[in-house]
């Protein structure tokens, strides 16, 4: 990789400043500080992409000094708003059976690193949208509307949700210029980061009879994404910021961190990240933040816990609705057909479609294995999988009806998102096979 | 008896070995030319990459460009153009499917047009560039 794709990475470590002031709180003392210095750059980067929102809204030129002090000043103000309480357990120093998941783990990173090395794990996307926009807006300092509103430019998705563009025209403000090798490298590199903070997260708080179980999950969990990841080319397009939001707000949401208003306020920042990175990531927030009210409703307070989990992303997309509205881009996501208007004939279709589609990639071992995995513990399972489940239920149902919602015939389409778009749904299932009942056999 | 998550990690090292294999060792040894050399969207990206790149330090800012195929192929001519959009940044990218012939710049992927669309600008395997007028 060229000096510039270096640079134009360099710049993603930086996003942690934002999220730093909040998980240095010590309610946060009990994430051991490996997954906390991820988390706190997945906080920062939906920080930071936010206060470029908000500067585009006020038509103040973006520069990286100026995004990064108002992104910290605004994770000080998120600080502010977590109370001293909190889990303060501090982490154990050693996770029994840790090595053999994290060496499997390791396995897998390390073959999508060798994979985008060679050229094999690149998606076209990063070149037709992620990357030409945020090229442009770098050149422009802002998110630049006259681009948007070309209409020979339609198929770049005005509304499309900005995080991904945002934080690759900051990167490439930083660099000079877009780095079209180094964006594809951000696949590898979310995958060690969400590797290295998964079974942290995830053994958080947590009695040590889980940690195992965590640690194994962990382990399914990136050797999913690895496989997909590389079978289906998601490298330079969201796919993997996505996958890193989710897998990591899913992680808290299971973890009795989020019991606290600590915790609920950082997965809210989680999914924050998850749907101002694709469109689905709304869907997946939304269902996640439902399933954990009622999952966990006797042990939380009601109202102040989806205040906490759903303002961030609820104050993200509304901001960026507004910039829509200013421009008059767009005031809302647009679909291909009328708006809830389906076309139930196309089921048979579509569901033979997405079948092959799953078969086709890494022929289905990534989808079938945490699915086998999860239907083995199922007897054993506790409440808190029902989060994960009903998340991948939620997301799935959309996702088809999404499908469906067009006039014409949707294999084609079907055939090159469905491995993409699903790729959550493994990651779910590995989490869920992890909860484990506490008089579930085994030790 | 199985222990807690023994079947997901059986399973992770399963996956894990398919990842492995799914790796291009043949590439390994060689710099690749492009991202995309042995992406699934396969040498068509890549070779259209490749000249496109090489093209955008000949290409005066604020040109207008085609993009075409040769031989032609309109679906292939679709992709090129968004390629171009993001490759040539400062040039005014024809939509696909426009009339060419009034470019100051036509970017031919494949082999060499007949008869010459212009002044050729540059060559390499993957495609041409031709100077149709000063911009």
């Amino acid at each position: 990789m060229s000096l510039a794709g270096l640079l134009w990475l360099s710049v993603f470590p930086f996003l942690a400043l934002a999220g730093a002031p909040l998980l240095a709180h010590p309610a946060y003392a009990g994430i051991p500080r490996l997954a906390r210095a991820v988390l706190a750059g997945a906080a920062g980067a939906a920080l930071v992409s936010v206060t470029m929102t908000i500067l585009a809204l006020l038509g103040i030129p973006w520069s990286l000094p100026a995004v990064l002090a108002a992104a910290i000043a605004l994770g000080f103000g998120m600080r502010g708003m977590v109370e001293s309480s909190g889990p303060r357990r501090s982490p154990g120093s050693r996770v029994r059976g840790g090595r053999l998941p994290a060496l499997i783990a390791s396995t897998a990173v390390a073959a999508a690193f060798l994979a985008t090395a060679a050229g094999s794990a690149s998606s076209p996307d990063l070149l037709f949208f992620w990357g030409a926009k945020a090229q442009r807006f770098a050149l422009a300092r802002t998110v630049d509307a006259a681009y948007l509103g070309d209409p020979s430019l339609a198929y770049m998705h005005a509304y499309y949700p900005p995080l991904v563009t945002n934080l690759y025209a900051l990167a490439s403000i930083a660099a000079g210029r877009i780095s079209w090798t180094g964006a594809t490298f951000l696949f590898p590199l979310l995958l060690t980061a969400l590797a290295a903070a998964l079974p942290g997260v995830l053994r958080a708080g947590a009695p040590e009879r889980r940690t195992s179980a965590a640690a194994a999950a962990s382990a399914l969990a990136v050797a999913a994404i690895a496989v997909i990841g590389m079978e289906a080319d998601v490298g330079g397009n969201g796919e993997m910021p996505l996958l890193l939001f989710e897998t990591a707000g899913i992680a808290l949401l299971l973890s009795p961190l989020t019991e606290s208003p600590a915790g609920q306020l950082l997965a809210g920042w989680m999914l924050a990240g998850a749907v101002t990175t694709k469109i689905e990531g709304l869907p997946f927030a939304l269902t996640a933040i439902a399933a954990f009210v009622w999952i966990r409703r006797r042990s939380i307070r009601f109202g102040p816990a989806l205040l906490r989990l759903g303002l961030p992303a609820a104050a993200s997309l509304l901001l960026w609705f507004a910039f829509g509205a200013r421009t008059h881009l767009f005031r809302g996501y647009s679909g291909e057909g009328a708006l809830l208007a389906p076309h139930p004939e196309h089921l048979g279709v579509a569901l033979r479609a997405i079948g092959s589609a799953l078969a086709s990639t890494g022929h289905s071992l990534p989808y079938l294995i945490p699915l086998v995995c999860l239907l083995v513990a199922a007897r054993r399972l506790d409440s808190g999988a029902a989060i994960p489940l009903l998340t991948a239920a939620g997301l799935s149902a959309f996702l088809l009806f999404t499908y469906l919602d067009r006039p014409g015939d949707p294999s084609q389409w079907i055939a090159w998102s469905a491995p993409r778009v699903f790729s959550p749904l493994p990651v779910l299932f590995a989490l869920s096979a992890a909860r484990l009942r506490e008089d579930a056999s085994g030790g | 008896m199985l222990t807690r998550g023994s079947v997901s990690l059986l399973g992770a090292a399963v996956l894990a070995a398919y990842s492995v294999r799914a790796i291009p060792w043949a590439r390994l040894g060689l710099r690749p030319r492009t991202p995309f050399d042995a992406s699934a969207a396969g040498s068509a990206v890549a070779s259209g990459y490749a000249l496109l790149r090489d093209a955008a330090a000949r290409i005066p800012a604020g040109a207008s460009v085609a993009v075409v195929t040769e031989p032609p192929d309109t679906i292939r001519d679709g992709y090129l153009q968004r390629f171009a959009v993001a490759l040539l940044p400062g040039a005014r990218v024809r939509p696909a499917g426009s009339e060419a012939s009034d470019a100051d710049f036509v970017v031919v992927v494949g082999a060499r047009p007949a008869p010459p669309p212009g002044e050729l600008v540059f060559e390499s395997p993957d495609g041409s560039v031709w100077r149709r007028k000063t911009p």
